[in-house]
């Protein structure tokens, strides 16, 4: 049967739809804000003016100025750096445990892989911030030990995509046709298994590194991580929450930042697994 | 009744601009059982699709008249168009598992066709359903119907499938690959059921890539290429005496009752390229003792070189059983059987007889619980993986599935580069010239070389297959369903590459295949598998082989 | 050559795999309760200094030295670890949770108390969000190009929204713009609406892009032609067939939403300062009360846990083919 649709979308597989090139606009201004976040707000983020206090948004300050005076829209581009350091470190700490247990479970004998799924089950069992939250009484609040936490409570998710990705390609049978043309178990591991899976954590990693912007700032908001005046998104808006009600601009922009930037690694990471998919 | 159920007359089907069909004209009368016949992409399906109105997304559809029962469908819309689909026209599709809602008891399925086109109630429906299930032969129907797909056979699924066809009393019934899905002796009680339904005095047009299915049954074919019908008559005319060219090929391209030897497809592909001398003689090998080649013909090569005959892997008392759910399950039993050189065995079984098992086994994917696999009368499948490594290049394999037996990432020519050198290197540079002569033995283009498998067509595919598992210069070759998931020319031409290729060096083969039509063409020898055991085994001429039931299955999907 | 699934003669039987099933996942129920268990009682042991003042809130708790006294002699600080450690499962199989020191009173008690304010939220957001997710799904993938870009986009958003933000932005808009909507909880079923919608607004975004791509998928089934050539309306087909099936994937995520409804609880409980386990959560993660923390994350281990269980329970009874493939 003719099957308009997958031809269409094969034809224009790789030119990213608009969604997607707003994402990745969003994603390339984030990166240049956290890593010369003058060239967008040339301004001192921590500079502190009385006289200018709580002006809402206007073409001086387009997202307005906050108790101090200082200027919000600067302050969201300087805590770009911090808030996308966070989210990355914490990512890649999930992310590096979880390779490690989806490895070991996915390559290993079979008692290996019991003993590994068993304990990433467990894990599991804490649900997300929970998780987090339990190493944190233990650890004490804070910048490190907040991403620490957050990794830590989504290596197991991680952990159980990268086995089941593992098992699946170990399974597939091009392996299959390796080990029949005489090819060793090594050879196998490091030629089909894991740059095929390498893909995948690619998009994992993307995908995840929206959810762990929003889960460290959570945690900063909740006075768990970064704390005020660091210009942090999470603990900006934790400062702005005394005051919400008369100047919403104060908690409005910060968040936004974060759904922006949330979202567009979300579209982005879609975007890849759909073409990896299509190639695949 | 007079005049014709269906009439269609010059049919054109566009999807965004493509023409799909391109004016197709045909008429079925009561109790007539006519036959369109063509390979993927003919535009076969759409045909029968758009008579009742579902071409598909974004079909543009049009004819000079397209009437069922007098009744113009192309005008018709909404309720009136609902109330022709099952009543004046049942679809029955191709495979019932997916055709059939997964999570709904057949019984329902049906009862919904009879509570849209009859007035009958919940009561009266059910006792309707019960008879039309046992009309369909389905032996206890009252327990059938509250079953789901995935506990029925194929058979059963398929005729519960016809059942819901049928259910609206239709005059006409589009059958599209009715059989495809089913194992060859359940294919001929499907298609005795159908013609029973012509014989009662529906109209049947049958949709089929499959010539001898619609051979058995069909009053009059249409043989359909590129969206056009380039030939009709009956099967007689268009098979005995095929007119059009098309025709010509694709009757030619059918393997069964072909003797051995003989050609299917038209034109020998351009390949008077020496075959490959693929080895690299340089390369230190750690096991050059027992593979160390060189350059074929040559007379120090004779030494390994098999003679005609000669036993090269062989099979004795083979058995494995799977454990699944608690319930021991035994894929091959006291399998035994010789592979000579310039030889072909066919293994020839229904699903689940355990002919890719059997393959497994000699592979050394898989050790036998009992019985012994010997390569070149050394043992073979005994031996720890590691010290059967250095010996795997003389046995190689062909898949049923090709795209999946290549890495997504790599291009044909990583694959073949990897191939070629054993997989010190997938960078097809240093090794061009035993890739090219790989992709000229068989019959590719050398741009292909920089393409992905997914880009290729399936006989494309298949092809690297064969390049790949010819490039370790392999003495036994493992061709599990290599052909069955092809077009009937495809495959005809896959056959006839696979065949001068064992002309040209000699090699063994195993063809493992459903379609005995095939393995008759291919084999000297023949063994039939049933429940993982030979039930017979002998050479492909002997009677009681061909004696089989002979419906044999061109695949040409 | 694929897996050799030798289906010879084989006709599947639910029934004694059904059982078999049930006890294999009770036992690993048990298995995680206990390992949890574990886990938390070394996450205890864990915390840096004199484990009695940890109990009692930290090194800036400045205990008293009897106090100090009588905790290591409750808890057998003074016994070996194993002692310590069988004395704590003991405690936990007849139900103590032992005593919160900034609640001055037991664990259990304690959670008991907040248990069911979390939960009425929790529900309450589960089912606005299946609600929320099919109306968008089944309006996007019915109402062409595009609503389907509206659907999938505002989903996309949805389940990018922080709690804390969304919760921000719909007091702004319900209560200050509005005026209809009270900012902080208050009790009564008011109160409840917003808390709900914070939390159910980004899970209904997640399940609805789940439903939409099966439901997409179930759509393209070849079981839907055979529907519309049976003469089945489109509505029929999509109540009938395509949503049943659309909602599998979604159905096997509902545990899953449960675990992240809890952790939005913390959040979504303290921003509207609603009482809740949530919050109590929170704040004896900010006082250091080591044992409330432990105990809320058991209790809240175990019911996610059974409602895991719950839910693959569910899954089997929608779809058949679950049930078949017992591993």
């Amino acid at each position: 049967m003719i099957r308009p649709r997958t031809a269409v979308a094969g034809a224009t597989a790789f030119r990213p739809t608009v969604a997607e090139a707003i994402a990745g606009l969003v994603l390339v201004l984030l990166l240049v804000a956290a890593l010369w976040p003058n060239l967008l707000a040339p301004g001192d983020p921590l500079a502190v003016s009385h006289t200018d206090a709580f002006r809402p948004p206007s073409l001086t300050h387009l997202f307005g100025t906050d108790e101090s005076g200082r200027d919000i829209y600067t302050r969201v581009v300087h805590g770009a750096s911090e808030s996308l350091r966070i989210g990355v470190l914490a990512t890649a700490i999930g992310i590096g445990l979880a390779i490690v247990l989806g490895f070991v479970a996915g390559l290993g004998p079979r008692w290996l892989d019991f003993g590994t799924t068993r304990f990433v089950e467990v894990l599991f069992a804490f649900p997300g911030l929970l998780l987090a939250l339990l190493f944190i009484v233990v650890t004490g609040p804070g910048v490190l030990s907040s991403t620490i936490a957050v990794g830590l409570a989504t290596a197991p998710g991680y952990a159980r995509i990268i086995r089941s990705q593992v098992r699946r390609t170990a399974a597939a049978e091009f392996v299959e046709a390796a080990r029949v043309l005489g090819r060793g178990r090594l050879w196998i591991i490091t030629r089909h298994i894991l740059p095929n899976v390498t893909a995948a954590l690619f998009v994992l990693a993307t995908l995840g590194l929206g959810q762990a912007v929003i889960w460290v700032s959570s945690l900063s908001y909740l006075g768990l991580g970064a704390v005020p005046p660091a210009a942090e998104w999470g603990a900006m808006l934790a400062a702005g929450r005394t005051y919400i009600a008369n100047f919403w601009w104060m908690t409005f922009f910060p968040g936004l930042a974060i759904v922006a930037s949330a979202a567009a690694a979300t579209v982005v990471g879609r975007g890849i697994q759909k073409r990896n998919r299509s190639a695949a | 009744m007079s005049g014709p159920v269906l009439e269609v007359s010059d049919l054109v089907v566009e999807f965004s601009g493509r023409r799909v069909v391109d004016g197709v004209s045909f008429r079925v009368a009561a109790g007539e059982c006519v036959a369109i016949v063509g390979e993927s992409g003919s535009g076969k399906s759409v045909t029968a699709r758009s008579i009742v109105g579902l071409a598909g997304d974004g079909a543009r559809v049009s004819a000079a008249e397209l009437t069922v029962a007098g009744q113009p469908v192309l005008s018709l819309t909404g309720r009136r168009l609902r109330r022709l689909r099952g009543g004046t026209v049942g679809l029955i599709a191709q495979d019932a598992l997916v055709s059939l809602d997964p999570l709904r008891p057949i019984g329902r399925e049906i009862g919904d066709t009879l509570a849209l086109h009859t007035g009958l109630d919940a009561a009266a429906r059910r006792a309707r359903t019960i008879e039309l299930l046992e009309r369909v032969g389905l032996p206890d129907a009252e327990l059938r119907s509250r079953q789901r797909p995935g506990e029925l056979s194929g058979g059963q699924r398929q005729r519960a499938l016809i059942a819901s066809g049928i259910a609206g009393a239709p005059q006409l019934l589009v059958a599209d690959e009715p059989t495809t899905a089913l194992d060859q002796p359940v294919q001929a009680g499907v298609l005795r059921l159908l013609g029973q339904l012509r014989d009662e005095g529906t109209a049947l047009l049958l949709i089929s890539h499959d010539l001898s299915v619609v051979r058995g049954i069909a009053d009059r074919v249409l043989v359909m290429t590129d969206g056009a019908v380039v030939e009709e008559g009956t099967p007689a005319e268009v098979f005995e005496q095929p007119k059009h060219e098309y025709t010509r090929k694709l009757v030619d391209a059918v393997p069964a009752g072909r003797p051995r030897g003989t050609r299917l497809s038209p034109a020998s592909l351009p390949r008077s390229a020496p075959p490959p001398s693929v080895a690299d003689p340089t390369a230190g090998d750690p096991t050059a003792g027992v593979e160390r080649r060189s350059s074929r013909g040559m007379a120090a090569d004779k030494a390994i070189r098999p003679t005609f005959g000669e036993v090269l892997l062989e099979a004795s008392g083979m058995r494995r059983t799977f454990y699944v759910g608690g319930r021991e399950i035994v894929a091959a039993d006291d399998v035994s059987f010789s592979l000579r050189a310039g030889r072909t065995l066919g293994l020839v079984g229904e699903s689940g007889s355990g002919k890719s098992t059997t393959a497994r086994l000699l592979l050394g994917l898989e050790r036998p619980d009992a019985g012994e696999v010997t390569l070149l009368g050394e043992p073979w499948s005994p031996l720890p993986e590691a010290r059967r490594r250095p010996r795997r290049p003389f046995v190689g394999a062909v898949f049923q599935d090709a795209l999946s037996s290549f890495d997504p990432r790599w291009t044909v020519g990583a694959i073949l580069a990897d191939a070629v050198t054993r997989g010190r290197s997938t960078r097809p540079g240093p090794v061009r010239a035993e890739v090219t002569a790989l992709l000229d033995t068989v019959g590719l283009d050398h741009a292909l070389a920089a393409r992905r498998p997914l880009h290729l067509s399936g006989g494309q595919r298949q092809r690297v297959s064969i390049a790949r598992a010819l490039a370790a210069d392999p003495r036994v070759l493992i061709l599990d369903e290599p052909v069955s998931a092809l077009d009937v020319s495809v495959q005809a031409q896959v056959l006839d590459l696979l065949d001068e290729l064992q002309r040209d060096r000699d090699l063994a083969y195993l063809l493992i295949t459903h379609d005995l039509g095939v393995a008759l063409h291919m084999s000297d020898d023949i063994a039939v598998l049933r429940e993982g055991r030979v039930v017979e085994l002998g050479p492909a001429t002997t009677a009681s082989v061909t004696s089989q039931p002979s419906a044999s299955r061109p695949g040409c999907r | 050559m694929t897996l050799p699934v030798p289906t010879t003669g084989v006709r599947r039987s639910p029934a004694p795999g059904n059982r078999r099933w049930l006890l294999l996942r009770a036992g690993g129920v048990l298995f995680v309760l206990w390992a949890a268990a574990t886990i938390t009682f070394f996450a205890l042991r864990l915390v840096p200094g004199d484990p009695a003042e940890a109990i009692l809130g930290g090194p800036g708790s400045q205990a008293g030295p009897e106090a100090l006294e009588q905790v290591r002699r409750e808890y057998g600080l003074d016994q070996p670890l194993v002692v310590q450690y069988l004395t704590y499962l003991g405690r936990l199989v007849t139900g103590d949770l032992g005593q919160s020191y900034s609640l001055h009173k037991p664990v259990a008690t304690a959670i008991g108390e907040q248990l069911g304010a979390t939960l009425a939220l929790a529900l309450c957001s589960l089912a606005l969000a299946w609600a929320l997710a099919c109306a968008l799904a089944a309006w996007s993938v019915r109402g062409g190009r595009v609503a389907w870009a509206i659907g999938s986009g505002l989903e996309l958003v949805a389940a990018a929204v922080p709690h804390f933000w969304l919760a921000t932005v719909l007091i702004l808009f319900f209560s200050n713009t509005l005026g209809i909507l009270p900012p902080v909880s208050v009790p009564g079923p008011l109160g409840i609406v917003l808390p709900a919608l914070t939390m159910a607004i980004p899970l209904a975004g997640f399940l609805g892009q789940v439903m939409r791509e099966s439901l997409l998928t179930a759509m393209e089934s070849p079981f839907v032609t055979t529907a519309r050539a049976r003469g089945e309306s489109e509505a029929r087909i999509f109540w009938r067939h395509t949503l049943r099936h659309a909602a599998i994937p979604a159905v096997g995520l509902s545990g899953w939403a449960f675990g992240s409804l809890i952790s939005g609880a913390v959040v979504v409980e303290s921003v509207f300062a609603r009482q809740g386990l949530g919050r109590s959560l929170l704040s004896a993660v900010q006082l250091r009360d080591v044992t409330l923390v432990t105990g809320i994350v058991l209790v809240v281990a175990l019911a996610y846990t059974v409602m895991t269980l719950v839910t693959d329970l569910a899954d089997r009874a929608i779809d058949p083919r679950a049930r078949a493939v017992t591993e």
